[in-house]
């Protein structure tokens, strides 16, 4: 089936969720409204491809499982990002217990991975950018990323991360401060 | 949405002016495989279909096991040596509750219950019962004699001492071969 050229919206998508008839249908919908949103928010979370590509599916199948929990108290959107959000902070834990415990696969540094990943074209800069990012602590990572490259609201992040519009600001503008310094080399 | 998207740029512009730059020069430095968002649809609802699917054959077999456990349970007991087994707890049980439940009725004498009844109820009873019955005792009840039966009855009211008595009185009149039988 073809990806639709005009946008769904979120009512008719439901509508579609709500009856089994129609259920794979407004399933397959759902994806292709969401998906590139919800694998570019993963892939800056977890930086490969491949780790992105596991984590979206699984967080899709995780929704295909649980649409009847969204209890429509959100926009779908920021519960689909919230479930994004487990999924990629999940895979990250996983992916740092196993390095910890392994000692042959160790962690090759963010600088090397991206200059042999074949999905990456980003400049120097943009590199020292990922590089700085790297070095934030994971929710003000997440708080850079989703007012930085989604232009996400400070409420609707507050749905999603359920943390106080306060302190997401404080958050933002600590991180950004943070991020310029790194890429100066402050 | 518009309105947010400033906000966003001129609270960046007012943070960082080179992040604010660098993100109105190039946004995404990462890319997909071509054709990835074209059929990552299809890849997700394949492998639902089979996970479903295994979810699926699974589940029968489940069924099917623990049928077949509960049957192969149930049949067992319909064996004779369970089922007498079975039948001989619970008429222990239903006994037991008879004979010391407190408020119960008054004992009941058993021997008086056995005389009160007749031959033909006995006999009525055995044949509707009789796959209940122990098959070894069976086999020993119609391989006993009459006189047996008859030395069954008696030999319960002699005591020892009338035993020796009988035994000094008569033991010229025994052969050796009778009394190696009594012994």
């Amino acid at each position: 089936m073809q990806t639709p050229l005009t946008a769904i919206s979120e009512d008719h998508i439901l509508r579609l969720l709500d009856e089994p008839r129609t259920y794979e249908q407004g399933f397959r919908f759902l994806m292709e409204q969401y998906q590139e949103r919800l694998y570019w928010h993963i892939r800056r979370m977890v930086i490969d491809h491949e780790d992105a590509n596991d984590v979206l599916q699984n967080c899709f199948i995780k929704v295909y499982r649980s649409i009847q929990n969204f209890e429509g108290k959100s926009k779908l959107y920021t519960w689909l990002y919230r479930i994004a959000t487990n999924e990629a902070i999940t895979f990250l834990n996983q992916k740092k217990r196993r390095a910890a415990s392994s000692i042959d696969e160790e962690e090759s540094p963010l600088s090397n991975q991206l200059e042999a990943d074949a999905y990456f074209d980003g400049d120097e800069l943009q590199q020292r950018l990922q590089n700085a990012l790297e070095q934030l602590p994971e929710k003000q990572r997440l708080v850079f990323n989703l007012r930085y490259y989604d232009e996400m609201g400070y409420q609707e992040m507050s749905d999603v991360l359920g943390t106080s519009v306060g302190a997401l600001k404080a958050s933002y503008h600590h991180a950004v401060k943070k991020v310029e310094a790194f890429i100066r080399g402050v | 949405m518009m309105k947010e998207k400033d906000h966003i740029r001129e609270e960046l512009e007012g943070l960082s002016p080179l992040l604010a730059k660098m993100k109105e020069d190039k946004q995404q430095p990462f890319r997909v495989p071509a054709g990835y968002f074209q059929s990552l649809p299809d890849d997700v609802l394949r492998r639902i279909r089979a996970e479903e699917g295994l979810v699926r054959e699974k589940a029968p077999e489940i069924r099917t096991a623990w049928r077949e456990r509960l049957g192969k349970a149930f049949q067992a007991f319909l064996q004779p040596r369970y089922a007498i087994a079975l039948a001989s707890v619970v008429v222990l049980v239903a006994a037991g509750w008879y004979l010391f439940w407190p408020a119960g009725p008054a004992m009941a004498e058993p021997s008086a219950t056995l005389a009160s009844l007749s031959q033909e109820e006995i006999t009525e009873y055995i044949t509707n019962n009789i796959e209940s019955f122990d098959i070894g005792l069976m086999v020993e009840a119609a391989m006993a004699s009459e006189e047996d039966v008859r030395n069954i009855e008696v030999m319960p009211n002699i005591g020892d001492k009338e035993l020796n008595e009988y035994l000094d009185e008569y033991i010229d009149e025994i052969s050796l071969e009778d009394l190696e039988k009594l012994l």
